[in-house]
């Protein structure tokens, strides 16, 4: 979710900030930093504030286009908003890739154990081994 | 005999970073990173140690090192991958779904006497044999209620107002005990009623059954007759009435209470959780407005934003913890079911707090003509016309067509926050759900759009204002908050305490 603190649009490494008219601002992402999951990811959380379009540049560049419903609100806020939403989904795309396969592990076998009937009291911390942890 | 030898287990740690993160979301909470991982274990972080852990540079010496390890957020060359430990509390907090529908609304009749400004369903003065549930109808609703795998059913009696057709209700409790007694099964009941209408009888009948009496209360009088109208305009001194009754005959602790929030509430949260007090309730539940039935049509008396829900609430509860460092014991049970869950791994059988969601899979409704519904706002929907959640009718569908049809499947898939946009990478996904009926009634579809989405605003800013105050400078509140999520008396805790 968006902070609600803007930061200057500053264009950080991998965005650059093409055109600001008064009504509308156009960025352009680096999709080697930045995949299209990620870009559309944080686009998503602007969709109540803004009308997006997303448009590819070339095969490693996406346009972002974003129009405040809103004329009050200030671009360079928005701008900055989007910068640090991009950060976040990309930090939590590296976390959930990191972590993916313990994720499944775990889901799997939570499911897998007992079926679903018994609500354990006292879990159980036993080793399982490391090999699928690092 | 010669033994295969083996390396050290240290030998078969695969090599690489000095740590390994363990799965986990993340989000801001006032500048700090306040993570939560798939067990549902939460840590605040400065932002700068969150940074480090993510770009594993945090050094093992770091103050929230051994946090994070304790807490399964990262495992290193000391430590055991906790994946059963994980997998257990994962699956305790899903363990809800074993039970399947465990909640089995009958909606009696539509006839009441009151009419709400917010009520949600359609109500009807007259003409008993139109809008009053027959036995035939709800001898089908009892046999579908008992096909359910559930080994703990739960019987509500809604309406309308429910006493007015007491006589049914009693012919329902007496069926459910002989089917609960022959399959050897859990059964419990609710009524859910104004109170008004109570009698001898009928008090003697809830207590000989064991039948929980569930009643609104609004606050002072001047909110809840405003709230509340009824010829005579004496809605709380019936209840408050009917209140004492049920506790003089059915007993002390067999009567709660509901409250819901209109535009008139929002300006005296003080004042209503002080009636609360007064009515000798240790229990309150702050509950927003719900966006379905009569509660529309009369949006502009009874709508506000979600915001002005937020101010309300907090200070509410605010107010509530004041009451409690003076020694009286009061409850907030929304605050107790969140915290429950962002504290352990168990389920709260709170169904519109899970994933899936509790659509027809934790809750049925049947309502008086024998049309079954997901749940009761299903039912509100279909009486403005929006037959969207209907499942069938218990006179001319089997129990398998209604429970397991392609509709609730659908409904089902699209309720599940771990794939929905704008949930599935959520701190919060552990402690939240989502309601695909508030969704399809305010946004237009099922899967909603969470930006916009109040349910999504109102739970994510509740459940930070929780762990705010937890991790706060108030050492009392993570103690009363263990209270009311362990169940024990306050001076069980904090001793020094005046008992009341």
């Amino acid at each position: 979710m968006p902070s609600p603190k803007a930061d200057p649009p500053t264009a950080p490494s991998g965005i650059d900030l093409r055109s600001q008219s008064e009504a509308a601002l156009e960025l352009i992402i680096d999709t080697s930093l930045y995949t299209d999951a990620v870009i559309f990811k944080a686009s998503y959380w602007f969709t109540d504030r803004c009308y997006l379009l997303l448009e590819r540049q070339d095969s490693n560049h996406v346009l972002v286009r974003l129009t405040p419903r809103d004329l009050s609100i200030p671009l360079s806020a928005i701008a900055g908003e989007f910068c640090n939403e991009l950060i976040n989904r990309r930090v939590q795309q590296l976390v959930s890739d990191e972590t993916r396969m313990i994720r499944e592990l775990i889901v799997a076998q939570a499911f897998a154990e007992s079926g679903l009937t018994d609500v354990p009291v006292q879990p159980d911390s036993v080793d399982t081994g490391t090999s699928q942890g690092s | 005999m010669s033994y295969p030898r083996f390396h050290e287990p240290n030998h078969y740690r695969p090599s690489g970073p000095d740590y390994q993160l363990l799965p986990f979301r993340f989000t801001d909470l006032d500048g700090d990173a306040l993570l939560v991982n798939e067990a549902g274990q939460h840590l605040v972080l400065p932002r700068e140690v969150f940074q480090g852990l993510v770009s594993h540079r945090l050094s093992p010496d770091s103050p929230s090192y051994l946090d994070l390890k304790a807490n399964h957020f990262l495992i290193d060359s000391s430590s055991e991958v906790p994946l059963r430990l994980l997998a257990t509390k994962y699956r305790t907090r899903k363990s809800f779904l074993s039970g399947f529908t465990g909640l089995h609304i009958f909606v009696v009749t539509l006839r009441c006497d009151h009419s709400c400004h917010y009520c949600q369903v359609s109500r009807v003065s007259q003409n008993r044999a139109k809008y009053d549930m027959t036995e035939d109808t709800a001898e089908r609703a009892l046999d579908l209620t008992f096909r359910s795998p559930s080994r703990a059913l739960k019987v509500e009696f809604q309406g309308g107002e429910p006493l007015l057709n007491f006589d049914l209700i009693k012919f329902v409790v007496l069926g459910a005990e002989r089917r609960a007694a022959a399959s050897g099964r859990e059964v419990q009941f609710v009524v859910a009623t104004n109170l008004a209408f109570l009698d001898d009888p009928m008090l003697e009948f809830l207590r000989d059954h064991h039948v929980l009496v569930s009643t609104s209360m609004d606050g002072p009088a001047f909110i809840h007759n405003a709230n509340r109208p009824r010829p005579g305009n004496d809605s709380h001194q019936m209840t408050v009435r009917g209140i004492a009754r049920v506790r003089e005959i059915v007993g002390p602790d067999r009567v709660s209470a509901i409250m819901t929030t209109s535009r008139l509430s929002l300006d005296h949260p003080e004042a209503i959780v002080d009636e609360y007090v007064r009515l000798g309730f240790d229990h309150i539940f702050l509950r927003p407005i719900s966006p379905y039935g009569f509660a529309v049509r009369t949006r502009h008396r009874t709508g506000y934003e979600v915001q002005r829900f937020l101010d309300f609430y907090r200070r509410a509860l605010t107010h509530v913890i004041e009451i409690n460092r003076g020694g009286q014991f009061l409850v907030e049970d929304y605050a107790s079911i969140l915290l429950t869950k962002i504290l352990t791994p168990f389920p709260t059988g709170y169904v519109d707090l899970q994933s899936p969601a509790g659509a027809g899979i934790g809750v049925a409704v049947y309502d008086y003509d024998g049309d079954v519904y997901v749940s009761d706002e299903g039912r509100m929907l279909a009486q403005m016309g929006d037959k969207s959640f209907r499942l069938g009718n218990v006179h001319s569908d089997r129990y398998e067509e209604l429970f397991g049809s392609s509709h609730l499947r659908k409904l089902v898939t699209e309720s599940v926050v771990e794939s929905m946009p704008g949930c599935s990478e959520c701190a919060f996904q552990s402690y939240c759900g989502c309601d695909p009926l508030e969704n399809h009634a305010t946004q237009g579809s099922t899967v909603g759009h969470r930006p916009t989405s109040e349910f999504h605003i109102r739970n994510v800013e509740i459940i930070k204002h929780l762990i705010r105050l937890y991790h706060g400078p108030d050492v009392f509140a993570p103690k009363l908050f263990w209270s009311w999520v362990q169940g024990r008396p306050l001076q069980d805790i904090l001793p020094e305490l005046p008992a009341h």
